[in-house]
């Protein structure tokens, strides 16, 4: 069996919640996967096997993102789908004792849409797909030092736009610490 | 574990990415429990992340559409075309039909080539059973695509009803089925479902081992067909054994390697 399709194969549901996350919308996040495993088969020749590939398709997806944005800058100012009301449902119903509520996870959800895309990548990578920060630099070819700053104000932005919903469970989790 | 030292707020992050030795983490932790301003901090991004995953780790866990799957023939034709437009359905359709044509295509020079081995080069044409043969993998290879990633609703009828769902896909095909037990190859059922067939109904039974990696065994009645020895395929990651056995035709579709595979279809077979 062909390594190389094995690995992409096993990347695929991984990468659609990268892109979905990015986009917020199924169809253009499909399509960004799209567009990323046909440029990983075109440039195949170019992975050689050195390294990691998950990685490798995370930088062509996260290129392709960027390069859509700056693209279309002008039309891109329209709002995406918010996640519908039965997923949010859903979501809240599975959460660990409800300790994420709805109106904290629309205020999240709202407040990531409009972090600057660069920032986004970085806490998604993180945050979402549990990249280690070496790995996050690795795959946007960035220094670590970058981001740990992009990180930190995605973060902070995040933080100041939830404030309103997110008191309890800071009190719950400092007597958890002490 | 990790050669970068942290400072300042970056050490926070670090704390709550696991990214610090647990020397470091207890440092971190002494810090947070008289420090309730940083102690807030840490605990608002924990909690977005929590709230990341629960907004989108959902999509990690829905059926991709198998279009994405890219399988080995697929992937030499992705090379040559265009870039891709922005259309989702354009494209989808585009390499759906591509899909489609070539694994007609592709299983169609596969048993020609074991039909001309089998005869000793003599040359005959194959005729029906060929045509027949073709439509038999792929059902199989979707219908284990489509159910075994679902997390919900795999079966239409559990295990726990083995009884019932004998007697009643029994019925359905009839023919006198029963249910293979793979307990000591370490797969358990889940149960089962009727699929529609271009030969009328088919069944397929789903089975899981400890690790939730999941097998099936797909049958669907085969008018004329004759006891065969296992016959191998591949697509991409997933790989089948399927034979014929009396009226019906039965294909054990897993994503493991051949060897194990081919030891759980012995286990079906030695069982029918």
């Amino acid at each position: 069996m062909d390594e190389f399709l094995e690995q992409l194969t096993k990347a695929i549901p991984t990468l659609r919640r990268y892109a979905y996350a990015l986009v917020r919308d199924s169809s253009l996040a499909d399509d960004l996967v799209q567009d990323c495993l046909e440029k990983g088969l075109a440039h195949r020749a170019q992975w050689r096997g050195e390294g990691n590939l998950k990685t490798w398709l995370y930088r062509i997806l996260s290129n392709i993102h960027l390069n859509q944005i700056r693209a279309d800058k002008g039309n891109f100012l329209k709002t995406s789908d918010t996640t519908s009301e039965a997923v949010l449902t859903a979501a809240e119903a599975q959460s660990p004792a409800n300790q994420i509520d709805h109106l904290y996870l629309q205020d999240l959800e709202a407040a990531i849409a409009q972090l600057p895309e660069e920032q986004k990548q970085i806490l998604l990578l993180i945050c979402l797909e549990g990249f280690s920060y070496q790995e996050a630099a690795k795959t946007l070819e960035l220094p670590l030092g970058t981001v740990m700053s992009r990180l930190s104000r995605a973060r902070e932005t995040l933080r100041h736009k939830t404030s309103g919903t997110g008191t309890d469970e800071a009190a719950a989790n400092i007597r958890r610490i002490k | 574990m990790n050669k970068h030292k942290f400072e300042g707020a970056d050490l926070l992050h670090a704390y709550v990415d696991g990214e610090l030795t647990a020397a470091e983490r207890n440092r971190v932790e002494q810090w947070l429990s008289t420090h309730p301003e940083d102690a807030e901090r840490v605990a608002s991004w924990q909690k977005q992340t929590r709230g990341l995953r629960v907004l989108f780790d959902h999509k990690a866990e829905e059926i991709a559409p198998p279009q994405l799957f890219p399988g080995e023939p697929l992937a030499t034709n992705i090379t040559s075309s265009s870039p891709a437009p922005r259309k989702t359905s354009r494209v989808w359709s585009r390499l759906a039909a591509a899909v489609l044509w070539l694994t007609i295509g592709g299983s169609g020079g596969w048993f020609g080539h074991e039909y001309i081995s089998n005869n000793s080069g003599i040359f005959q044409v194959p005729g029906f059973q060929t045509a027949r043969t073709v439509n038999f993998t792929q059902p199989a290879l979707e219908a284990h695509w489509v159910y075994t990633p679902e997390a919900r609703h795999p079966v239409e009828v559990l295990a726990n009803e083995e009884a019932h769902l004998a007697k009643w896909l029994s019925n359905r095909l009839e023919v006198p089925l029963t249910i293979p037990d793979l307990a000591s190859a370490g797969f358990s059922l889940v149960g089962g479902r009727l699929l529609p067939s271009t030969n009328g109904p088919a069944a397929q039974f789903m089975y899981q081992n400890t690790d939730e990696n999941r097998v099936t065994l797909y049958l669907s009645r085969q008018s004329g067909s004759k006891e065969t020895a296992f016959r191998y395929h591949e697509e991409g990651t997933t790989r089948a054994f399927y034979w014929y056995d009396g009226p019906l035709g039965y294909a054990l579709v897993g994503e493991m390697n051949r060897q194990e595979l081919s030891q759980l279809a012995d286990l079906v077979y030695q069982q029918l």
